[in-house]
């Protein structure tokens, strides 16, 4: 393999139960740093819903995301970023999560944006 | 280069969609409307937000002219599929913004 070495913006933008969207993101995103890939997460919308305490994905026979978040320190993706904006409306406490995120405004996700060599939102 | 913004989806129906496009896009990006993200050419308070965020503006044609709004169309540069691809040439990558 080569070494090129791209920095993967992932937003994970939808809920975690109810279709598989959210699970194959934080999938493609594993498999992205298996592969060296620089990867970063931006949790946005109902994505910031990944994140809610306390989930118990048992009780409806849905696969347990909350499980998958924390694998995430095993890859090596450390650059993990929730909006602000997303987390008020929904009201989540950024302090209070599933997965210790950093909270951006939104002038910081636009440089997000500009930075990534490319960006996944599925 | 800037980023190419494609939407496919209308503010009336996906406002939170909508809203964090325009959070996460810069002034001087460009924004494609697609599919029913066409819809947002007849959509006043839309048109507006994309200006004040700075964004050009194009549509899909063929999208444009399947919905009939061949008149709200004239709000936003009209591309067909090659002109789509020349957008995603010239921008130095694309977002994907989908429903």
């Amino acid at each position: 393999m080569g070494t090129t070495r791209k920095t993967i913006l992932f937003i994970l933008q939808r809920a975690p139960h109810g279709s598989s969207a959210a699970r194959e993101t934080l999938d493609a995103a594993l498999a992205a740093a298996a592969f060296e890939q620089d990867v970063q997460l931006l949790f946005s919308g109902d994505g910031v819903w990944l994140l809610q305490p306390d989930q118990q994905a048992d009780a409806i026979a849905s696969k347990d995301t909350a499980k998958m978040l924390q694998a995430l320190a095993y890859y090596d993706i450390k650059a993990v970023f929730a909006d602000t904006v997303s987390l008020a409306e929904r009201g989540l406490d950024a302090t209070n999560l599933a997965l210790a995120v950093t909270a951006i405004e939104p002038a910081a996700q636009q440089r997000l944006l500009r930075a990534a060599d490319c960006v996944v939102a599925l | 280069m800037n980023t190419l913004h494609t939407l496919n989806a209308s503010a009336r129906e996906h406002g939170d969609l909508f809203a964090r496009l325009l959070r996460s896009a810069t002034a001087g990006d460009t924004l494609l409307l697609l599919e029913n993200g066409v819809y947002n050419l007849s959509d006043a308070n839309a048109l507006q937000a994309i200006a004040d965020a700075g964004l050009t503006l194009f549509a899909l044609q063929a999208d444009i002219v399947a919905r009939g709004l061949a008149a709200a169309g004239a709000a936003a540069n009209s591309v067909d599929d090659d002109g789509f691809v020349a957008l995603a040439c010239s921008h130095r990558k694309v977002v994907s913004w989908f429903a």
